[in-house]
Order: C-alpha cells, then structure tokens, then sequence
C-alpha cells in the first residue's frame, strides 16, 4: 500500500517523491504486466511505458480513486494494447464455456493440483479481458470493485468475466491433465 | 436451490463475496449433490493455485532504466507544458521515435541499424579535426560552405539543370525530407551520385558530382574540376582559382563525408534512415522520405528546443545554435503545415560571439572567438533560388534577430 502522502508530495511536484513512488509501485505493474502478455520483454516494455505515463499523469490522479487500481488501470490499458496489437483477438465465442459441461462427470483425475506453467499456458489462452481480470484477482489480489474501478467496467460483467475465465481455466486445465496422463 | 446457482456462489465463495448464510445453503446442497462437490474441488484447487502463482519481479530496476527518458521529459516539460488529460489513452511516452505513430516503425528500425553510422560519422569528424595540416583553414573553410551548398538538392538540381533541362524526378523531391535523403544519396559510392543525373544529357555534371561523392576517387580529371567547384559553391567561391582545384579535390573526401556526417550527428534518428539507405538501391532512398521525417522532425525540436536562435528577416530560415554547430533550418514552404528542414549543420570552431542574418535574409555572418584569442567571422550563404528576391519583404530590418531567442521559426516576425 503506497502511502497517500508520497503520492500527494510526487503531486506537489516533488520529483524524488515520484521516483520513490514509481519504484514503489513498479513490481506491482511488472507483474501484471508479465502475466497477461506472458512475455518478459513485451512485460518489461509495458511496465516501462506504464511508469511513464504514471510519472507524466500524476497531476491527474485523483484521490476518490485508490492509488493501485488507478496504476492497475494504466498497465492493463496498455498490456490491451499491446496484446491486441500482437496476437489476433480470439472471440470470445470460440472459448465459451459451459459451466453445465462439468456436469458430464469425467473420471475423477488425480487431483494431485495442475502444473504452474500449465495454468501460466492456460491463462495465455484466455481472450483479453477474462485474463485481465484473472490477474486482477489473483496476482493483485483485488476485489470485484477494485476490478471493476480499474476496467471501467460493471460489477456484474467483472464477476461474469471471473467466472468464466476460471471455468475455462479448469476445463483447458482438465485437458492439459488428461493429455499428460495418456501421452 | 439448482446446481447453477450454486455454481455460481462458488466463485462468490472463492473471491470471498459469500455471506456466512449463503455459505452454510451452499454448503448443503454440495454435500447433496456429488458433481457439485467434484466441481467445487476442481474450483477450489484452480483459485488456490492461482493465489500461489509464482512473484514476479522485473530482472532490473524499471525505474532506473527510465530514467534517462523521465529526464528527457522534464526538459520537454518545461518548454511546452503538458496537459494533463486524465487517463487519454493517446499520451504516448517519450522515446526516441516519433510521436506519430503511423511512421514510427520506419525510424525505430531505422535506429537500430544507424547506430553504427553515428559512430562513423562521429569518429570521421573526429579525423577531420584532427588533421588541421592536412587542411589548412581556408580550405577548411571553403569545404565547410562547400558541404553547406551541398546539403540541399535544390543546389544539386540547379547546377544540375545550368546544363541539362530539368529531370523530372529529382524536381518532384523538392520537399524538405527529399533533399535530406538527396543528400545521403550523394554520400554513396559513385553509383549513386552518377544515378541522379543519370537522365541528363551533362555528362560533365554527373561526373562531377560523382567526384565530390566519392572518397575513393582522390584525383578527378581537371578538365572537369571547374564546373564542380563553380557549380555547387557558386555562390561564395565564384572567384576560386582554378589553381586550387586540385588541393580541393584532395580535400574531396572530406567534403563529401561532412554533409553526411554532420547531418547524422543533428538529425537524430534521421542518420539510421540514411544508414539504411546506403545498403538499399539509391532510389530507396528518393522514395523514402517519409521515414527519415518522423525521427528528424520529431526529435529535432526536442532537442533544440531551448537553443538559442537567429530567424532570417524573412522568416524562412532559421539558425541555431547547437553545441560546436550551426543547424540552418528552412521554413516549411508557403501554407505548408509541416515542421522545418534542416538544410545543413556547420561546425564552428571556438566559442560563440555573435551571429546576424543581413537584411535580405540571403547570407547568416556568425563571429567566433577562437582558442588564441581572434575572432573568426564566417559567413553562410542560402541556396540562392531558395532565398527571397525581394528584400523589401523583410518585415523589419531594425529588428535584432541575435538578441531574442525564438523556438519557433514561424514566430520570428512576431518575435521582436
């Protein structure tokens, strides 16, 4: 949590204020970052973008927001961006999950847990906005407000986008799993 | 209560969003129901995977890696103030390339491949400046304002068209970025020069320009000598003896490296787009104006932004002062939008003294104070179609230009 201080003073103009807040938050953004463009160089070239428009923007932070789902929102736009700019949009349509289709109970795998690069995998293969807001909740540990605040988007769409990137998340997960037994 | 809605207070469950009575309902029905409670394994091993997902931290300070460009910010911040938009999305950070997006794929690969060429031109100006006895000072001279003709097309053209009907492609670069790459072209090997007059019947010229262009070609033909000296340097070295020609051509190499040379060090990004151009067919280089113009024009004003200045009477021309050079920058043409050319950059040896256009805004005198205490005066001669034929078109000739530095060329007339 950055101190409201810091960032009123880095407001104020003071220069190593805002330094001090970038390096405070740059972790923060490189992690985002890195797990939605599942890239370390493009990671890196959207964190450094980000830090940019941090420092060139804070004058028009304002403080009805929280500091990191303004910074959230920032890094996110860009890794959007970007993202769209490098892989061709996946409709969302193609990745449609059912929820019900869990219900064909597949025999009971080994639930010894999935592989992390299996879910990094998975993660990359969810279209742009259900891995935006994965990351949110997971590697930023936000709420469905703060979600919702950082993407401009509804409460309601947030929880929809998080339910079904985690149903897909488990299904392509399920045949990561089945494929790594049988082959 | 259904399977769906349980399912969905699932994933209320795992982000934590589950009052303790919906949790207990919730609960219930999972034990009642065996491929809810499968699901709700599956999910909550998923959402406890997903918490433990490896940090990750960035292998070097983001920040300190900015740095550089934050204080490249600041300075353009100072100049013109930038307008806190909230969150526009079109605030495009600093970098080295253009602001303008369309164009800036040309020049960030354009500078990847210059990088080599700076350092090139760098260590040839280097060798100039070392060799004063290799080139004494009045041959230094006249190569400098030799180099300066040379730096616009416009010059190539008309000692091009004294002696051969206009070539309708090289009148058709007449534009600012045109005559930059112009220019580069005439710092490739022969072939290059030899190609822009390759449609003139003056066999001469095109020889000649040749000469000037190629470094390896140490001795040109006397009978030739003449016209080049006369063609390009006209304007200032019309009474040369032709008993100097062949000290001049000896100084040829480095002549024809200044434009180049200096160009690259001033024009920014502009020198990896004439890098580029050396390794493409020369009439890449005609046909690719568009790329040299983001990185020149966009980092030009950053950089020289804060330089002192000289607007031309007229408002056409501009001089700045930059470091140990003298940029001379023309005026985008009549209702032109587009940003100023940088014609030619001069170095200058010394310190700085003084610098005045003279009325009609055709010549730029400039005095340096050199290291043993004398002063040098200097004088910069514009292109002559380029300069303005009416001197009474000058708004004021009282105004003194060397005292008030301007940014902008365009405020000259406005600037007293």
């Amino acid at each position: 949590m950055v101190e409201q201080g810091l960032i009123r003073a880095a407001q104020a103009g003071d220069r190593d204020a805002l330094i001090t807040l970038l390096r405070e938050i740059e972790g923060h953004v490189y992690k985002t970052a890195f797990y939605i463009l599942h890239n370390e160089q493009d990671a890196l070239d959207a964190s450094q973008e980000a830090l940019i428009r941090v420092y060139t923007k804070i004058g028009s932070y304002e403080e009805k927001a929280q500091f990191k789902t303004w910074v959230q929102r920032i890094v996110t736009n860009i890794c959007i961006d970007k993202f769209r700019r490098t892989k061709p949009t996946v409709s969302i349509d193609e990745h449609e999950m059912v929820f019900q289709d869990n219900k064909h109970n597949v025999e009971r795998e080994v639930m010894s847990g999935y592989l992390a690069e299996d879910i990094r995998e998975a993660i990359d293969q969810l279209p742009e906005h259900h891995r935006t807001v994965i990351v949110l909740r997971y590697l930023q540990d936000f709420s469905y407000n703060e979600i919702a605040d950082c993407l401009d988007l509804p409460l309601n769409t947030v929880k929809s986008y998080l339910f079904r990137a985690r149903a897909q998340l488990q299904n392509r997960l399920q045949e990561y799993q089945k494929g790594g037994v049988s082959g | 209560m259904k399977c769906a809605e349980v399912m969905e207070w699932m994933h209320r469950y795992l982000d934590h969003d589950l009052s303790q009575e919906e949790m207990l309902e919730m609960f219930r029905h999972i034990d009642d129901c065996p491929s809810c409670a499968e699901v709700f394994d599956r999910l909550t091993m998923l959402s406890r995977q997903l918490e433990e997902l490896p940090d990750v931290k960035p292998p070097f300070s983001l920040v300190d890696s900015i740095l550089p460009q934050l204080d490249q910010l600041d300075r353009g911040v100072r100049d013109e103030p930038v307008i806190a938009g909230s969150e526009d999305p079109k605030i495009v950070p600093f970098t080295r390339q253009s602001t303008r997006g369309k164009k800036s794929k040309g020049a960030s690969i354009a500078t990847r491949t210059g990088i080599g060429a700076a350092a090139a031109a760098v260590i040839l100006l280097f060798a100039v400046f070392n060799m004063p006895e290799s080139m004494p000072g009045a041959d230094m001279d006249q190569a400098y304002n030799a180099a300066g003709s040379e730096a616009s097309s416009k010059m190539m053209t008309k000692s091009a068209d004294n002696a051969a009907p206009a070539d309708a492609g090289r009148n058709n670069s007449t534009d600012g970025s045109a005559e930059i790459f112009s220019e580069q072209a005439t710092a490739e090997p022969a072939a290059g020069g030899a190609a822009l007059n390759s449609t003139g019947p003056a066999a001469g010229d095109s020889a000649d320009v040749a000469d000037k262009t190629d470094g390896a070609d140490a001795g040109p033909a006397p009978a030739k000598e003449p016209p080049a000296t006369q063609a390009p340097s006209a304007k200032r070295n019309a009474t040369a003896p032709p008993a100097e020609n062949s000290r001049k051509g000896s100084g040829n190499d480095d002549r024809a490296a200044d434009p180049a040379g200096q160009t690259q060090i001033f024009m920014g990004t502009a020198q990896e787009d004439a890098a580029a151009d050396t390794a493409a067919p020369e009439e890449g280089a005609l046909q690719d104006p568009n790329a040299a113009e983001p990185g020149a024009m966009g980092l030009l004003p950053a950089l020289v932004a804060s330089q002192p200045s000289w607007p031309s009477p007229d408002g056409r021309y501009t001089v700045e002062l930059f470091g140990q050079q003298v940029v001379i920058y023309q005026a985008p043409a009549g209702n032109a939008e587009g940003e100023r050319v940088a014609l030619t950059s001069l170095p200058i040896e010394g310190t700085w003294v003084s610098g005045v256009w003279s009325e009609d805004g055709s010549q730029f005198t400039y005095v340096t104070q050199l290291q043993d205490g004398t002063q040098a005066t200097k004088v910069y001669t514009v292109p002559a179609e380029n300069s303005t034929p009416l001197p009474s078109a000058a708004p004021s000739a009282s105004v003194s230009p060397q005292s008030s530095p301007v940014i902008n060329p365009d405020a000259a007339t406005s600037n007293k």
